[in-house]
């Protein structure tokens, strides 16, 4: 047994350190089931004092090391490449401080994301982020990806969200980056860190901003016969001035799973796409609004606009929206869920560009996605057993990444790098580009030892 | 640098800028606090500022890029100054696709510039800082330069999606991309925006825009004591209401702002469909009603104005002193109390300017004098302003001040644990210290 083990066991106790090969099983690849690592070990800090012994620990004998929260992330991040050691933070899941006066909360990093919103609903306040995992993800987790969610679209991501972070460097040293709910001063080192994948140290307070619930939210539905026209409207609604809290699409694959799934919304099967819209705001704002959208969705070939009724029905629609993963999950053996952006107006060439590669590819995809701000997410459902189908994922992936980066968008718009898409790196970044990233890395982490592996390539001996 | 070295190096700017493009030395109006940089140059190309940044890296001098010069002396005393770098050329809007809600723009672009060109398209960049008539988005990139808007729409440090910089040594990298949603490797916009020139040269900017309100007013509540309007203020920050600007200022602000009403004030701006802008301005004025509050309503032109002349305020008294407080919102009201305390007796048209839904304080006013006791005694209220409140979070930074006041007081104040980052992050990029020395926080 490594002397750094038993170190460990002397911070947290003997049952929370495991090393026994099986139960390390269960963190050997996070949501994205394709890369397999299993940890040298897993601990379970629960104080951010026992955080600091642990790094203090492995950095001593320069053994890499990882955060992990609810391992929901979808890019291979939580997964220990070199044989690391995962901190688990999940029982530091306390809500530590609630400020309405200040409109912010204060919590540890394994705070699940929902139960933040849930904690705050009756003062009338919601935590903005809510990413599709947003029942089972850790706010850490989500500090780490810069997490989004269909109603970023309106409210930004956790970047636009999180006033504060208490942090414990890959050295051991603790330092506190923004204000906690001031405006810090220097660089920007808050907005630096939100987004770097485990990259430059591990969390272990957050302060977060708190949002007024809305006074009126209206949810609508429109059903088209073609992909095409779908992403017209889409790009008509924005193109008129209007930003909905949430502007998503499902296609017939995704929502033939949902229908026949738990997750049933009472979707039309005979529809091409639909698109979920969500307007809040003030009442009076937010009437108008649905009526424009109404007319806009209809001029561009909508079938049938509906509104959500009451809560009920608004809720349901929602339910079928955040469980299409969950219904696409169980119509394969894997599925590998895509992440990639476009620039919005380019939607009605790019969608049915991505379905020709899939076809080509002889796959099956579904998109169910963030229109509104033009964040795809094909889907491929796959047999991970059938090798020659893995390389036709991975032959499609490629496409699919160089064929978003051609019209002007990007690898990833919220799900990150992570280990999965390094090879694609280069497609948007120069060498000097990413030099500048890994300048900015080797100052949080001069070592290499905080989530070694991720988000920069490696390349010609030179690293990145 | 020797008679001979400046005139090689003179020859080496025209030979890249062209000979139009180059003052030397900088006339009066570049001076910076009390620093006369040796040349301005005006690159028409970010290849040009390029060629710039590589003959002072291999020549070791100091630049200092700037956008109009309206935040020039924003920062601490510069320890050297070669190259004023003047995007004043690089003005063009280089793609903006309505349908995608961004653009992309030289540094040099004006904001009013932009505003006009998107402004048929019912689309704007919801920026106001001070001065806003004149300021260039790089500018504002570089400063986060935000103003009363930040309340609603966030600071410019949220909007910005995209940059394109050249490095201390010349080469150029992209951050970020085009896209409204990105998480494509490390956030290096973060990094340079609010870097005040010190760690790169903004080049070009890529933003995510807002649609325009189809409609604006502006609330005012007038009373005589804090209490009351702190209240109504509180009010409308717990309620469905949501104004994109919320400012409380005092009699001074207001003298200069309406000379009507000298009286202390709450300003509140609607930024909104129609419906709901007349919405709001109902349900505030039956605030007001319930709260005794003097009500004043500004609709339209006579809204947008106030709002203009509030970014000139600073100029329209004469300011030479100005701080911003950064306090927990809760707090605002106490905060410059505390701050009119500490220099009531000290400056003369005292005026306040605050956000009580971010904790953003501006006091500014105009030094009598500019004699030892004076100095000392607003040297001092600083220091002790920066005491009181570190205890609850909040800073102190001084956004303009004579150069006898910046030569006693860092203007950032306290960094804390994350400054050896800083220090660091600076060395990684900068490590000759060639991009405005001195002027960034301890002096980096």
């Amino acid at each position: 047994m490594a002397s750094w083990i038993a170190e460990l066991q002397e911070i947290v106790g003997r049952e929370d350190v495991l090393t026994d090969p099986e139960r390390l099983l269960a963190y050997e690849c996070d949501g994205l089931s394709i890369h397999k690592h299993p940890p040298a070990a897993v601990v379970f800090p629960e104080s951010a004092e026992e955080v600091v012994g642990i790094v203090k620990v492995l950095w001593r004998h320069r053994v890499p090391f990882l955060a992990r929260g609810a391992g929901t992330g979808l890019s291979g991040g939580a997964v220990a490449v070199e044989g690391g050691v995962i901190l688990e933070l999940a029982r530091m899941n306390h809500i530590l401080e609630i400020d309405y006066a200040n409109r912010l909360a204060v919590v540890e990093p394994g705070v699940i994301n929902l139960m933040l919103t849930r904690a705050v609903a009756d003062a009338g306040y919601f935590y903005a982020p809510d990413p599709s995992s947003q029942m089972a993800c850790t706010l850490g987790g989500n500090v780490a990806e810069n997490a989004g969610g269909p109603h970023c679209l309106k409210y930004g991501m956790t970047v636009h969200h999180v006033l504060g972070l208490d942090v414990v460097l890959p050295n051991g040293e603790v330092v506190t980056l923004g204000g906690h709910g001031t405006d810090a001063v220097g660089y920007d080192l808050l907005g630096l860190f939100v987004g770097s994948e485990g990259t430059f140290g591990i969390v272990t307070k957050i302060t977060v901003r708190l949002t007024r619930q809305p006074q009126a939210v209206k949810t609508l539905l429109a059903d088209f016969l073609s992909v095409e026209d779908t992403s017209r409207a889409v790009s008509a609604i924005i193109a008129a001035g209007i930003l909905p809290s949430a502007l998503e699409m499902m296609d017939r694959a995704t929502i033939e799973a949902v229908e026949a799934s738990v997750y049933a919304a009472g979707l039309p099967t005979d529809a091409a796409a639909v698109l979920l819209i969500e307007l809040d705001g003030l009442a009076a704002s937010v009437e108008h609004e649905a009526e424009r959208i109404v007319e806009l969705c209809r001029t561009n070939g909508a079938r049938q606009v509906i509104v959500a009724r009451d809560e009920a029905e608004r809720a349901r629609l929602w339910a079928g929206r955040k469980g299409a993963f969950g219904a696409l999950g169980r119509i394969s053996p894997d599925l590998m869920v895509q992440d990639a952006v476009i620039p919005r107006s380019t939607l009605p060439e790019v969608l049915p560009e991505v379905y020709r590669i899939a076809a080509r590819y002889g796959l099956r995809m579904a998109n169910v996605f963030h229109a509104g701000d033009g964040n795809l997410h094909p889907n491929i459902c796959f047999d991970g057993r059938d090798s020659d189908e893995v390389r036709r994922v991975k032959e499609a992936c490629r496409e699919i990444m160089e064929l978003c980066v051609r019209v002007g968008g990007t690898l990833t718009g919220e799900h990150g790098i992570g280990l999965d898409k390094i090879a694609y790196m280069p497609l948007v970044f120069t060498d000097d580009d990413l030099e500048a990233m890994a300048r900015v890395r080797a100052v949080f982490d001069p070592e290499g030892l905080c989530n070694p592996g991720k988000v920069l390539p490696v390349r010609r001996c030179r690293a990145f | 640098m020797t008679l001979q070295g400046a005139d090689r190096i003179e020859q080496e700017l025209v030979s890249i800028v062209g000979e139009a493009n180059v003052l030397r030395p900088a006339p009066e109006a570049y001076a910076i606090d009390d620093r006369h940089p040796s040349f301005v140059v005006f690159p028409g190309t970010s290849e040009e500022v390029a060629a710039i940044l590589r003959l002072a890296h291999a020549q070791e001098l100091a630049v200092v890029p700037m956008g109009s010069g309206r935040r020039l002396s924003f920062g601490n005393l510069l320890e050297r100054a070669d190259i004023l770098l003047s995007t004043r050329r690089m003005t063009r809007i280089l793609e903006y696709e309505p349908a995608d809600l961004t653009a992309s723009v030289e540094a040099g672009c004006a904001l009013e510039a932009f505003n006009r060109a998107a402004l048929p398209h019912r689309q704007w960049l919801p920026f106001d800082p001070p001065d806003a008539n004149r300021a260039t988005l790089g500018g504002i990139a570089a400063a986060d330069d935000f103003g009363p808007l930040r309340h609603g729409y966030g600071r410019p440090r949220d909007s910005v999606i995209g940059l394109e910089v050249v490095q201390a040594d010349g080469t150029r990298i992209r951050a970020g991309g085009r896209v409204v949603k990105n998480v494509t490797g490390y956030d290096l916009n973060k990094l340079f925006v609010g870097s005040f020139g010190t760690l790169g040269v903004l080049v070009r900017v890529h933003f995510k825009l807002r649609p325009y309100p189809e409609a604006e007013a502006t609330s005012l509540f007038l009373d005589s004591e804090w209490e009351r309007l702190e209240s109504g203020a509180r009010q409308i920050l717990q309620s469905e209401l949501l104004p994109a600007a919320l400012v409380l200022a005092n009699e001074e602000a207001m003298s200069a702002l309406l000379p009507d009403y000298p009286r202390k004030a709450l300003l509140a701006r609607f930024l909104e469909m129609a419906p709901a802008v007349v919405y709001q301005v109902e349900r505030v004025k039956a605030l007001a009603r319930s709260l005794s509050l003097e009500f004043v309503e500004l609709r339209d032109e006579a809204s947008r104005s106030i709002w203009e002349k509030l970014g000139r305020l600073h100029r329209l008294l004469s300011t030479d002193l100005r701080l911003r407080l950064s306090v927990l919102p809760a707090r605002t009201v106490e905060a410059f109390c505390a701050g009119e305390r500490a220099l009531g007796e000290t400056l003369a048209r005292l005026h306040i300017l605050a956000q009580p839904g971010t904790g953003i304080v501006h006091i500014g006013g105009k030094l009598p004098i500019e004699d030892e006791p004076t100095l000392s005694l607003v040297v001092q209220a600083i220091r002790h302003l920066r005491t009181m409140w570190a205890a609850h979070r909040g800073r102190v930074i001084v956004e303009h001040a004579p150069p006898e006041i910046k030569r006693r007081v860092d203007v950032w104040g306290e960094v804390g644990a994350s400054l050896p980052l800083m220090r660091a992050l600076k060395h990684a990029f900068d490590p000759k210290r060639i991009l405005s020395p001195g002027r960034f926080v301890a002096g980096l």
